[in-house]
């Protein structure tokens, strides 16, 4: 496993502009732990503090497609079995940067446990999954977490907390740099409304897939996981959410999608298939 | 370091925020201490121990209603982050360490505050004098801390298993009994005002927790993340 | 392999006998012991050996397995595990049979006591933890884990809490204590009933882990 990782960072050009650009650097990880402590302590001067995890909303159409970088994902022979319960036998597949690869099978046939796996979240009995960035390089286990985003109906929000709540916390244990202001307008984005006092637990299961998917994007991922994300939307949420997807192709990321919804499975370059 | 200190904080004001609202796991420790509480003290009462039995009798019944009740909600704070389903996406977005320190220290303020609750009136109902209290206090804080960070360690682990409901008492127990012991003995020494006592048995309560501390912060992503 | 297999088997069984006769036929009882109850000793103190050591191979198994990742090593912390809990208990039983007869009650929490029921409800503990999951590489970590955890609480019970509490037990290995000391033949009789114990112990866990390992195959063959 390389230590060697390639990032990319958003960053304002020039001071308030706007403008965005793009830099993909190879830098050891050392070095990447301790850009992200310059980040934070840029936050705490108040200059520049909303980045990262506005470029991909705010910048949905404005950014051009001039990312260099992305995380490629592939895996090989993937098998998972529960003592004698076998699950999959010997799955295999990739995705590139702007690709959407669609995972398809029936109810039972393991969809969310190989999602479960190419996070990262549950080791295979076989087989490998690889996260690979631009330059090459494999990406250990442990730092795929930064660059996933994942929306899946077995993966809540904490629902004694209200949205603007969650959002704030995942921006903190992600060591983000960004202010209530970008989750208020992130919430917006994904139609809720921020100033809501309610906990989650008082929302329908359509806002809950909407927070959701604002948790899935805070940090501006190279790599997203969607499980059945149109599930539970209404259809300006689902014309929205293909939108996003067809914009985020653009900027180059990595999407990996288990679906057996038609129109969802449209949006796809490659295609895997589970047998039941 | 201070960015690691503020993810861990995070993690924990997150649960400490959420047991506000909601006060399940405070909620089972307290109530269950008090009903303990009233059970011991009703049965026995403050005459019923000989003077040379008491200082031993009564730091062995506080130690075994402080156990019992953390036994009894000390293992929410990774069962509800399973049950709930919110464990995956912490487990994405936090380091593993951040989650362990952040949890610990939840355990820790629950423990703390059942301790500030249940060993004052403890101390009234059964009429347990201390003849250092200050020494007293450190065995309590040295006990909490041991307590926390053997439950959460163990917390961890059953929270990934099927079955969990008997599996936290059953685990923890054997990990915990030597810990009972110095308690014991310290805690009676406190209130006796053996000092050369006091200072031994502190010395192990330490040694132990430090090892347990430092097992689990390495042994803990192991746990986590697979 | 299996002729050495099979005289070795051959050999441990005629060294078993030999210590059975040994110790109930060939050596006198010894003194200080109220009637023949120290002809409970070559049993005892094997089996409790026993259970020691598996202890100790199952926490470097686990350790093994964390590091590796390797299943064999899975097999080896569990199989040893469960002979320990076998050990423990036959360890705990002779040792209750003994006190009975030499202090008047089978149980009294001494600290020898003390330590041999920690080590049963830990294997107890980690037996139970492996039957509550059922993926096998969560399985495998969650109880590599735990037994590494018991492994750091041990130390104190065998060495600081008896040093706390008073102990009936006699100290026949460092001869502490004249009166209960042994003397040289007896000495040999408990060697070699060590070394027999040991020696079928390796037996059954070699066995154990054969079964273990068909069992992967098997599974492995249904993927």
């Amino acid at each position: 496993m390389g230590e060697q990782a390639g990032e990319q960072r958003l960053q304002p050009a020039s001071g308030d502009s706007g403008n965005l650009c793009v830099s993909s650097r190879t830098r050891s990880r050392k070095e990447m732990d301790r850009e992200r402590v310059r980040e934070v302590k840029g936050a705490d001067s108040g200059s520049g503090s909303a980045r990262m995890e506005l470029s991909t909303l705010d910048g949905l159409h404005a950014i051009v497609p001039q990312m260099s970088g992305g995380i490629s994902i592939s895996f090989s022979d993937v098998a998972k079995r529960y003592d004698l319960r076998v699950v999959f036998r010997a799955v295999s597949g990739e995705a590139q940067p702007g690709e959407v690869l669609v995972i398809t099978g029936p109810n039972g046939s393991g969809k969310s446990t190989l999602l479960s796996i190419l996070c990262g979240l549950l080791r295979p009995t076989r087989g490998e999954v690889l996260y690979r960035s631009a330059d090459g390089g494999n990406l250990t286990r442990d730092a795929w977490g930064r660059h996933l985003g994942v929306v899946a109906p077995s993966m809540a929000v904490y629902e004694e907390l209200t949205a603007l709540e969650n959002l704030r916390f995942y921006a903190r244990v992600r060591g983000l740099a960004s202010a209530d202001a970008d989750h208020r307008k992130l919430l917006e984005r994904v139609g809720l409304d921020p100033e809501r006092k309610t906990p989650v637990r008082g929302y329908s299961t359509g806002m809950a897939q909407r927070l959701k998917i604002a948790q899935a994007l805070l940090h501006d991922p190279a790599v997203l996981f969607l499980d059945e994300p149109s599930s539970n939307l209404d259809p300006t949420g689902q014309d929205w959410l293909e939108e996003c997807v067809r914009s985020l192709l653009e900027e180059a990321r990595t999407i990996v999608l288990a679906t057996n919804d038609r129109r969802e499975m449209t949006w796809g370059s490659r295609n895997v298939s589970l047998a039941g | 370091m201070s960015r690691w200190l503020a993810e861990a904080l995070a993690v924990a004001a997150k649960d400490l925020r959420a047991e506000f609202r909601t006060r399940v796991a405070l909620n089972s420790l307290v109530l269950f201490a008090l009903t303990t509480l009233a059970a011991v003290s009703y049965t026995i009462g403050p005459y019923r121990l000989s003077t040379e039995d008491r200082p031993f009798l009564l730091s062995v019944l506080l130690w075994i209603v402080i156990f019992f009740a953390a036994l009894a909600g000390l293992d929410r704070s990774f069962v509800k982050e399973e049950e709930s389903h919110t464990a995956p996406l912490l487990r994405l977005a936090a380091a593993p360490t951040v989650v362990w320190a952040g949890k610990l220290l939840y355990n820790l303020v629950l423990i703390m505050v059942l301790m500030a609750l249940l060993v004052p009136l403890f101390c009234v109902l059964m009429g347990f004098e201390i003849a250092m209290p200050w020494r007293f206090a450190a065995v309590l804080a040295a006990g909490g801390f041991g307590l926390a960070v053997t439950t959460t360690i163990i917390a961890a682990i059953i929270a990934q298993a099927l079955t969990r409901g008997a599996l936290f008492s059953v685990l923890s127990l054997p990990l915990l009994l030597p810990l009972l012991i110095f308690l014991i003995q310290g805690t009676t020494a406190v209130a006796t005002g053996d000092l050369d006592t006091y200072r031994e048995s502190l010395r192990a309560i330490l040694s132990m927790t430090g090892a347990m501390t430092i097992f689990s912060a390495f042994l803990f992503p192991v746990v986590w993340r697979d | 392999m299996n002729r050495v297999g099979m005289t070795l088997k051959w050999f441990l069984f005629v060294w078993m006998a030999g210590v059975i006769w040994a110790a109930f036929l060939w050596i006198p009882s010894a003194q200080g012991f109220k009637g023949e109850s120290s002809r409970i000793v070559f049993f005892h103190v094997p089996t409790a050996w026993v259970a020691t050591l598996a202890f100790l191979v199952s926490c470097i198994a686990s350790g093994l397995y964390l590091w590796r990742r390797e299943p064999k090593y899975d097999f080896a912390a569990a199989v040893s595990a469960g002979l320990g809990l076998l050990y423990a208990v036959l360890a705990t039983v002779t040792g209750a049979v003994f006190a009975k007869i030499m202090w008047g009650a089978y149980w009294n929490w001494d600290p020898r006591q003390t330590s041999i029921t920690i080590l049963l409800l830990i294997y107890a503990a980690y037996l139970a933890l492996r039957s509550a999951v059922d993926d096998p590489e969560k399985r495998a970590t969650l109880a590599a884990v735990y037994s590494i955890l018991a492994f750091v609480t041990v130390p104190f019970l065998m060495f600081i809490v008896p040093r706390i509490y008073f102990s009936l037990h006699p100290d026949v290995m460092t001869n502490a204590d004249p009166d209960n000391s042994l003397d040289s033949a007896h000495l040999r009789v408990l060697l070699a009933s060590l070394a027999g114990f040991t020696g079928l112990s390796v037996w059954l866990y070699s066995i154990g882990t054969r079964i273990e390992e068909i069992r992967h195959r098997r599974r492995q063959e249904v993927l």
